[in-house]
């Protein structure tokens, strides 16, 4: 027998039977609650088929084996197995793999090309399946359902190895909780701090190495290993010892606490909630955004959000599986999520007050989230009053939407030069590149309004509040005289180095 | 709170942006003119005064205390 299996899968393929496993006699719940999810999410991907590595080996469980594992009467084996999901049939992926392998015969370039091919057409992703009977799902990496309202911007690549192809599958990492060297707050500040992998290129820390960072220097829930859980001080300190910025926000509000939420996600970031029922705290990742063109943009004093419009967030819970959708209850004044209960069917809810947001950061973004959002206000009440006044309109027939975001720099500028809010000519662009210096991460105001289009304020991110510096005014109209003079009137109200505007020689440019 | 009557536009302006046409009733010799920017300013800071709740709930957001960080997080379902 070879080391790759393969199978013919649907959503009523029985994993536990396949993989051979077996409820421990102690077990309080259902160990394979979460492989079962698994199951029932890649069938809805359109999984047909499987393949199953007899023998892998996880940098991730290797760790965990190495410090907690190993250490038991029990021989635990260092080797995982790993399940590999397919949207083709069984003879189809046989035939396809081979045809992969042929193709790359000519050539490194071929060979990557075919194998990103193959990946983006039918790979859906894997699962490592640790030997663990009590806690099976390792380290697991699916696609995500992306549509025209589910939005993951965090989304990277990840790079795996089956028969000779590299495979690609772009995700979140996700995990069960282990109860070992792991519970819900290390798991969600590891698989919140992979978006890091990609924009700093930082080798993602293991579970053992996040929960032993928290531990080192408090101990206020008791031994660290197996774990207690971690306080929130602890989550902040295992992040800070990573060199990388806890941003923590209170969640007492709903509008402000998904404002923040949606900023966090529209920079490309996972943000971690901790969020409360019945007296327990609990901690998730959040991986992506569901927004409802059927609710309203309701403007709180002329300004709106399009957080406003979420209906739910995508979230990674180790008690249940990876890219949940937990809807929004609009009617409350704090953040509650409606997420489907461990033990329930479908039909039913737990509902979660979230209670803090945890962002782990680029340490030397400075400005917070909270702190652009107030930028932002300010902005677009200059904004929002230029226009009334100049256009003889009372306050409360302008509004404003406002997003804000940190991009870094360069994505920021590729913006500029593609899509849909790229320069109008290319002298407006020329420019920009030669007169502003954009910082590692810039903080990013989006301001619009039906009479001015869209308007960027950039922030200089390593500076605070109370010394703020605008970087430049970037207005997005093409043609539109009424977004330039607004940009300009906001170009001067808040003293910013750079004014671009589309045309080049206009009696406004700077 | 008023409704934005004109939610499904803006929805249209993030995902495509609109070309505006050319105004001349937005010249900006304005700009220029001290007693208007004075105006521009009264208004401005009548906007903030209007949202002052806007603004106490952002910072709400921000003001943390020693019970926050020792919330224990160990859900075990």
């Amino acid at each position: 027998m070879g080391n790759t299996l393969l199978y013919a899968f649907d959503a009523s393929t029985d994993l536990e039977k396949l993989l051979e496993l077996a409820k421990p006699a102690f077990h309080p719940g259902d160990p394979f609650r979460q492989l079962n999810y698994i199951r029932s999410y890649v069938a809805t991907l359109g999984g047909k088929s499987m393949a199953l590595e007899l023998e892998c080996i996880d940098r991730h469980h290797v760790e965990d084996h190495s410090v907690y594992y190993s250490k038991s009467l029990r021989s635990y084996s260092n080797t995982c197995r790993r399940l590999h999901f397919f949207n083709l049939a069984e003879t189809e992926l046989k035939v396809a793999m081979e045809t992969v392998l042929e193709k790359a015969q000519a050539g490194a370039a071929l060979y990557r090309a075919a194998c990103e091919q193959f990946s983006s057409e039918h790979y859906l992703g894997f699962s490592v399946i640790k030997p663990m009977h009590g806690a099976p799902v390792g380290r697991t990496v699916l696609r995500a359902k992306e549509g025209k309202h589910s939005h993951f911007p965090g989304l990277l690549p990840t790079r795996v190895h089956l028969k000779g192809l590299e495979l690609t599958v772009s995700g979140i990492p996700f995990q069960q909780q282990d109860y070992g060297v792991s519970a819900c707050a290390t798991t969600a500040i590891w698989a919140s701090l992979h978006y890091l992998r990609g924009s700093e290129n930082l080798r993602s820390p293991t579970p053992v190495q996040i929960t032993r960072l928290a531990t080192q220097s408090q101990l206020p829930n008791g031994r660290a290993i197996p774990s207690e859980g971690l306080s929130l001080e602890q989550m902040c300190s295992s992040m800070q010892s990573l060199g990388i910025a806890p941003c923590l926000v209170a969640a007492k509000e709903r509008y402000v606490s998904l404002a923040v939420i949606h900023a966090a996600l529209r920079s490309r970031m996972v943000p971690i909630l901790v969020m409360q029922r019945n007296g327990v705290h609990h901690a998730v990742a959040v991986t992506g955004s569901r927004i409802s063109p059927a609710l309203e943009l309701v403007p709180k004093f002329g300004i709106a959000e399009d957080a406003s419009s979420l209906e739910g967030l995508h979230l990674h819970d180790d008690r249940r599986g990876p890219y949940l959708l937990a809807p929004v209850d609009h009617t409350k004044s704090a953040l509650i999520l409606q997420i489907h209960g461990v033990d329930e069917s479908n039909q039913v809810f737990e509902e979660w007050t979230v209670t803090h947001i945890l962002i782990p950061t680029y340490p030397k973004i400075h400005l917070s989230f909270l702190e652009l959002r107030v930028i932002g206000g300010m902005a677009s009440d200059a904004l929002r009053a230029m226009v009334a006044k100049r256009l003889g309109k009372p306050r409360d027939d302008v509004t404003a939407l406002l997003a804000i975001q940190f991009l870094r720099g360069p994505v920021y500028v590729e913006s500029l030069i593609h899509g849909p809010y790229r320069l109008a000519n290319q002298s407006q662009l020329d420019r920009f590149l030669d007169h502003v210096v954009l910082p590692r991460y810039v903080g990013v105001v989006s301001l619009t309004t039906e009479l001015t289009g869209r308007i960027d304020l950039l922030l200089d991110s390593t500076e605070t509040q109370h010394n703020s510096r605008c970087l430049a005014v970037v207005s997005h109209s093409s043609g539109g005289l009424r977004g330039a003079v607004a940009a300009k009137f906001l170009h001067q109200e808040l003293r910013a180095n750079h004014l671009s505007v589309p045309a080049e020689d206009s009696p406004l440019t700077t | 709170m008023r409704a934005l009557q004109t939610s499904s536009s803006l929805f249209a302006m993030i995902s495509d942006p609109p070309s505006l046409t050319p105004e001349t009733e937005m010249d900006d010799a304005w700009l220029e003119d001290p007693e208007f920017r004075a105006q521009i300013a009264q208004e401005i800071e009548a906007c903030r005064v209007e949202r002052q709740q806007w603004y106490v709930h952002n910072q709400e957001a921000g003001q943390l205390t020693e019970a926050d960080f020792a919330v224990r997080i160990d859900c075990r379902e």
